[in-house]
């Protein structure tokens, strides 16, 4: 049951009568938040239900031992290793499975087990392990059971993030006054969410899906075109999920944490990464990144302890060669990032008045190129095809274009220009409705959903980092 | 508490909004959520008297369709009745009574009409003659260059259908068009009609070979032609499902030189298993009905000593999973094995 469909609709409006009843009552509703979250988890299988239980029971109790026995290193480190063990079992078994057929070590007749990868397993067990950390580092106290496994499992952030941080959701959680949210800020996020990934994915998905399929088959322009579109439809995807996330959150009582801030108008990876997907980025920064030292260890270590966090974040996303490649080239990016970021003559250059206006946009469209240059390789089937794809941007047999389609290139240079005006739209939107009389907020909402319904498929792709 | 009021009111005055505008389909999501199979309501011009306020509202709401279509720059997939006129009759199932006027009517539309004529005459003489076999009928290879149009559901867009798809692309003087459609199949028309729409891409890409692959999203309650309603495990399900079947292959037989029909590769899924063994049964009982079909019997191909095998070496002899977790779908590795098959298959076939 994912969030733009009738399914969701009508199951939202079934929880949150009561919800609005239980919300102020700060004894009840972590009960009631938690029911809602186990049923709606329950819709993906009872087999993920049973394993999203159970991995909040034992870490509840990794969590009660590192409370008794503090500053315990064994018990933090078998805590994490229980949880990368098991986040890495579901997602790299078919590709470790391939590495030890195509090595001989299992052979062909070997009954292989199916594994289904559990529904938001990469998303959740990171908030385990935020969780785990702060605990061994003093940052939240014990929780109560409930409480715990409301935060694990909460609902509108399970499927596909952010990764929200257990000190402010607890605070939420317990707090009498529920967070008071804007209603057009509210309605923008997720109404500008829902036309995103509905009206605007879903549209470039239709079209590009061939491209990455069996790049051979287009001609060049396509092939760029295609990946520039890829750019505008992951993003599309990904930040109107995260916007809905974040507004459903927000209606419950919850504070989000703001998960994309116009990436594409970046500068360097350094930047792109504090823009793109940030719960995530900070969740590497706060808990692999300074573990490993950080900046405090000199430079050289610093850049070690980036490229590392930059390649692991590439592992996180998928199991296959072309995610080790885009995360490698993510890291080596960073690094270079940070690198010409202290540079002198970059920043005696970047001083210069005259300069600045003009070095930021390069800089800017450079960034933007090379991010979807490793696009490719990210949404690629294989890496085989992904340096086919590349090939093919620069020597293609195919002479004739069928992607020069003007509603493919304005939507795509409509959401990239979401990314440096998108923030006036939805202000001025959100405007509009806080200040009209509520029937015509009504109105209002109510017509803008039947249009994006309308304009968006009949049929809906997947969500992207839904697989993750 | 206010403000939850309001989002409340806001809320289910969308739902209800978005409910009315599109009853219909939203009745029918509800039906398909609550998993019970009812008839369907149809808001077909012919259902409803003219003039009533029906009627005006049925035309409204195709007008307002149009509108959103064109913003959005794609036709409605129509999602009806268009395989009704392609089922099986009486007399065609007793096909010596099958007249020269009904062939001509049916080759119509051929690009070589008097081919069309000659084949279809050939089909019934088959069917009368127990004694022929597949290899009397082989006829002529095809030559090169030849266009070939792939179409199917999600099986056609992952795995096995873009590795056909670049395969054949690298024969000479072959060209290949390929779509699918996640949740689709020759079951639900209402969603999504793989017959108007394999009708539409005939006719844009005039392909020579068509290739298709369906059934995965087929087994669930079905409606026949009447409306009235087969759950699978109604005795009347096959049938229903066996004039679907029928209906596509006679729509097509006549506007391809030839058509392949990819049966279901063997699974490991208990669910999966049954249906795709009589959906498989069907599509090879129903390809025998035409001389230029030809079923594919990827169950065999893709199993290991007729057993379910959970990795298969490539014609490379590098070994790896061929099934993604959901048992359904093939892995990249199962898909280029899957479309090397194919290719051995249509080479028995095609000169390339």
């Amino acid at each position: 049951m994912v969030f733009p469909t009738i399914q969701f609709a009508i199951f939202f409006i079934l929880i949150f009568i009561p919800a609005i009843r239980f919300k102020d009552q700060p004894k009840a509703y972590p009960w009631y938040i938690l029911l809602v979250n186990l049923v709606f988890y329950s819709f993906f299988g009872l087999k993920f239900l049973i394993i999203l239980i159970v991995d909040i029971i034992i870490n509840y109790i990794i969590i009660l031992l590192l409370s008794k026995y503090k500053s315990n290193k064994v018990i933090l480190w078998l805590g994490i290793l229980i949880n990368v063990g098991l986040l890495g079992f579901f997602k790299y078994f078919v590709f470790t499975t391939d590495i030890l057929l195509q090595s001989g070590i299992l052979s062909a007749t070997t009954f292989i087990p199916t594994i289904v990868i559990p529904v938001g397993i990469s998303f959740y067990t990171f908030k385990i392990i935020s969780h785990l950390l702060d605990t061994y580092r003093g940052i939240i106290v014990k929780p109560k059971f409930f409480a715990y496994a409301s935060y694990v499992s909460f609902f509108t952030q399970i499927t596909a993030g952010p990764i929200a941080r257990a000190k402010e959701y607890y605070e939420d959680l317990e707090l009498p006054r529920k967070y008071h949210y804007n209603l057009g800020n509210t309605a923008v996020l997720i109404l500008g969410g829902l036309f995103k990934k509905l009206v605007l994915a879903s549209f470039i998905f239709n079209l590009i899906s061939g491209p990455f399929a069996t790049p051979t088959n287009f001609s060049s322009l396509d092939l760029i075109i295609s990946a520039f579109a890829y750019s505008a439809m992951i993003y599309a995807d990904f930040s109107g999920y995260s916007d809905m996330s974040i507004g459903l959150s927000n209606i419950l009582g919850f504070r989000s944490p703001q998960n994309f801030n116009s990436p594409y108008a970046a500068i360097g990876f350094k930047d792109f990464w504090s823009r793109w997907h940030i719960s995530l980025s900070s969740w590497f920064r706060d808990y692999l990144y300074i573990p490993l030292g950080g900046n405090r260890k000199g430079k050289i270590r610093k850049y070690l302890n980036i490229f590392i966090t930059m390649f692991v974040s590439g592992l996180w996303h998928g199991a296959g060669l072309n995610f080790i490649v885009w995360g490698l080239i993510h890291a080596v990016g960073s690094v270079l990032s940070h690198l010409l970021g202290e540079a002198k003559f970059i920043i005696n250059l970047a001083n210069r008045r005259n300069l600045t206006k003009i070095m930021k946009i390069l800089a800017q469209v450079l960034t933007f190129i090379v991010i979807t240059f490793a696009w490719i390789y990210f949404n690629s089937k294989s890496l085989t095809t992904a340096n086919q794809y590349i090939a093919g941007i620069f020597t293609s047999d195919i002479a004739t274009n069928t992607l020069i389609n003007f509603r493919l290139i304005a939507v795509t240079i409509f959401l990239i220009g979401l990314n440096f005006y998108g923030s006036f739209f939805s202000s001025s939107i959100s405007k509009i409705i806080n200040k009209s009389h509520f029937v015509v907020a009504i109105i209002i909402i109510s017509v803008m959903t039947y249009a994006i319904l309308r304009l968006g498929p009949d049929l809906m792709p997947p969500f992207v980092y839904f697989n993750f | 508490m206010e403000q939850d009021n309001k989002v409340l009111t806001i809320v289910i005055a969308t739902f209800i909004l978005v409910f009315v505008t599109n009853l219909p389909a939203s009745i029918q999501e509800i039906s398909d959520m609550l998993r019970q199979t009812q008839q369907r309501i149809t808001m077909a011009e012919a259902d409803i008297n003219s003039g009533s306020l029906m009627s005006l509202a049925v035309k409204f709401k195709n007008k307002e369709d149009d509108i959103w279509g064109a913003i959005k720059g794609v036709k409605k997939n129509l999602g009806g009745d268009t395989y009704t006129d392609y089922l099986e009759t009486d007399n065609e199932q007793n096909t010596e009574e099958k007249t020269d006027a009904q062939i001509q009517q049916s080759c119509q539309e051929a690009e070589d009409v008097e081919k069309c004529v000659e084949q279809a005459k050939k089909a019934l003489e088959n069917q009368n003659d127990p004694n022929q076999t597949e290899e009397d009928n082989a006829g002529e290879k095809l030559e090169t260059p030849l266009n070939f149009l792939l179409v199917g559901d999600s099986m056609m867009l992952v795995g096995f259908g873009p590795n056909l798809e670049a395969q054949l692309l690298n024969k000479p003087g072959v060209t290949a068009y390929r779509e699918g459609q996640y949740s689709t199949g020759l079951n639900r028309v209402d969603y999504y009609d793989w017959y108007s729409k394999t009708d539409e891409l005939i006719n844009q890409y005039n392909p020579d070979v068509l290739i298709v692959m369906y059934g995965a999203n087929d087994g669930q309650g079905i409606l026949d032609e009447n409306g009235v309603a087969y759950q699978l495990t109604d005795s009347g399900w096959d049938e229903v499902y066996r004039q679907r079947v029928y209906a596509y292959m006679n729509m097509f037989t006549s506007k391809v030189k030839k058509i392949y029909w990819v049966g279901h590769p063997i699974t490991i899924s208990e669910d999966f298993n049954p249906k795709f063994t009589r959906m498989n049964a069907i599509y090879k009982s129903e390809s025998e009905k035409f001389e230029n079909i030809k079923y594919i019997d990827m169950w065999q191909l893709m199993s290991v000593n007729g057993q379910y095998a959970s990795a298969m070496p490539d014609k490379n002899g590098n070994v790896a999973i061929v099934k993604q977790s959901d048992d359904v779908h093939v892995t990249e590795h199962g898909g280029i094995i899957m479309a090397d098959i194919m290719i051995d298959l249509l080479s028995e076939d095609i000169n390339w």
